[in-house]
């Protein structure tokens, strides 16, 4: 079964873009995401990676994405209230814990870990987008004045994830043909030997890319299908969002305060930044 | 008239003298003092037991070795005649195609057919030139119907068909396999082992395969190789080396060479073929 993160060729101006569209497109939208820490800006650049995808129509990468940042959403936000004990409004006493301490669960610190597993499941969607939207092909031959002489570096941006997707697959095949009476592998020790089997094939494929005269001086003129019609427009939508969340930051639209109390800014600053980056969702729509 | 030499033919595929290399933070040499001569147009099974230096072997004619992955060398490698210590695998990739065990770890492109044509964009053949080469080893490989296909939905066999057009799309001179039906069933990897030494007769192309499964090989081969512990351990025809098995390293050795040495039938069988004539002789079929 292919990973849902699998680049799939489809015929939308997303596909069709050049990889730097592309990427200065969805990179706008990681720029934002890393950039602000206000909820409402945050679930704009959600909601814009799950419209640009589903609009790129990679449903399935999307679903994948959202249910792997939700849990890692979750799991973060119970371990900062676990070892954060800042803020004011105290919901729970959980008593003494070795390591931890006394721990005070507090709505602040849940709330300042929603903001970071949101940080870390907007990013996580973008980069799903990318994944199935972004030919990877297109990308190491983008590189290639880059980062000619290193194989391996235009390996591990083009490929690594491609690799890791199909070797999750893989090992998700494996974990079920092992039956339910087998001891259940955990998701930590999984994630390591996806991430360490990835590079490992990753340096293959580099040798064979190098086998396949990546590395000579890459022949003069541009390569064919460099550009597309609607680079344009990603180059535009990624400009005007960056814009306006450099803007944003400099008139206050990020105003979020978690401790000692939290304060979620929703000026008209912040509300129209929040509908910018939302709009630029729609950017794919052919 | 004297006939005017072909340097061509005259320089050899591949040439090593006295080559000797250890990985980087290794105890013991991978290779030592290796000294070997392929001649345009053979096919050669390299043999050997796991670790024994066969793969290094190809990976130091393709360049990879020390250029990629690091460590000593020294000693000579000239692969048609172009230093391959200095040129490293890039420049050598005209010249060499190289087919690793894992048809996986080989695959750098989504599509079959922009697969088999990188190397010859890489090396800035126009679209014309290109497209002519992939149906030509499509052809001769018998995949054109995979080139519309996406490397994820293939087969292992198809896979390494894939790898194997991708590494001949070139025309190199020489060719490096590495255990390429390893991940093959029985009856794949026979037609990928004729494909070869089809490909072998008809483009010309030196051939130096290393495999496990000798039995497979060894009737398609013109000369075999074996290594043990990093040197040459033998070299000569397919039927002395099943003769030097018997006597030297029976881990190498043929089941049905085997079964002949303890039946006292000679001489051992190369291949089905051998094997059938000597049953025939002997009124035993």
């Amino acid at each position: 079964m292919r990973s849902p993160f699998a680049y799939t060729p489809r015929s939308g101006p997303l596909q069709a873009a050049s990889p730097s569209a592309a990427v200065a497109y969805l990179g706008s939208l990681v720029v934002i995401a890393f950039l602000y820490s206000n909820a409402l800006v945050l679930a704009a650049a959600g909601g814009a990676a799950i419209v640009a995808g589903l609009l790129a129509g990679a449903h399935r990468a999307v679903r994948a994405a959202l249910w792997m940042g939700l849990t890692l959403a979750l799991l973060i936000v119970v371990v900062n209230a676990l070892v954060v004990d800042r803020g004011e409004t105290v919901l729970a006493r959980l008593g003494e814990w070795p390591l931890l301490g006394s721990v005070d669960v507090t709505a602040e610190a849940l709330a300042a870990g929603a903001v970071l597993g949101l940080r870390a499941a907007v990013v996580l969607l973008l980069f799903a987008v990318y994944s199935a939207c972004v030919d990877p092909d297109r990308v190491l031959r983008a590189l290639r004045p880059l980062a000619g002489r290193s194989a391996l570096t235009a390996t591990l941006v083009s490929r690594l994830v491609p690799l890791a997707a199909a070797d999750g697959a893989r090992l998700r095949d494996a974990a079920r043909l092992r039956g339910p009476a087998a001891a259940a592998v955990g998701r930590a020790p999984l994630a390591r030997r996806l991430l360490a089997g990835s590079l490992d094939r990753a340096v293959d494929v580099a040798a064979t890319l190098e086998l396949r005269g990546y590395a000579l001086e890459a022949p003069g003129g541009r390569p064919a299908r460099s550009r597309s019609r609607h680079d344009r427009r990603f180059y535009a939508v990624g400009a005007a969002v960056l814009v306006a969340g450099i803007a944003g930051k400099l008139i206050g639209a990020d105003a979020f305060d978690f401790y000692p109390a939290v304060e979620i800014g929703s000026g008209p600053a912040t509300v129209a930044l929040a509908f910018v980056v939302l709009l630029s969702g729609f950017a794919p729509h052919a | 008239m004297p006939e005017l030499a072909n340097p061509a033919r005259l320089t050899p595929a591949l040439s090593l003298e006295g080559l000797a290399y250890s990985y980087p933070h290794a105890e013991r040499a991978a290779l030592r003092d290796v000294s070997l001569q392929l001649d345009p147009g053979e096919l050669v099974l390299l043999a050997g037991r796991s670790a024994c230096g066969k793969s290094t072997l190809l990976r130091a004619a393709c360049g990879l070795v020390p250029h990629f992955h690091g460590g000593e060398i020294s000693g000579r490698i000239e692969v048609a005649g172009i230093d391959a210590l200095e040129a490293g695998p890039g420049r050598l990739a005209s010249v060499v195609g190289y087919v690793a065990q894992d048809p996986e770890t080989q695959v750098v492109s989504t599509t079959v057919k922009a697969e088999i044509e990188l190397p010859l964009e890489m090396r800035g053949d126009p679209p014309v030139v290109r497209a002519r080469a992939v149906e030509e080893v499509a052809l001769a490989l018998a995949i054109p119907h995979l080139l519309g296909r996406t490397v994820d939905t293939l087969s292992g066999g198809e896979l390494q068909r894939v790898a194997l057009a991708a590494a001949l799309v070139t025309r190199p001179q020489l060719v490096l396999l590495d255990e390429p039906t390893s991940q093959l069933d029985p009856v794949a990897g026979d037609e990928l082992i004729w494909l070869l030494r089809r490909l072998n007769e008809e483009w010309g192309v030196t051939i130096l395969l290393a495999e496990h499964r000798l039995e497979r090989c060894l009737a398609a081969a013109d000369r075999v190789v074996a290594m043990d512990s990093g040197a040459v351990s033998f070299d000569g025809s397919p039927r002395d080396f099943l003769a030097w098995a018997r006597d030297s390293d029976p881990a190498l050795e043929t089941p049905a060479a085997r079964l002949f040495s303890l039946a006292g039938i000679e001489p051992l069988p190369v291949g089905v073929r051998d094997a059938r004539q000597a049953l025939r002789e002997r009124g035993l079929r």
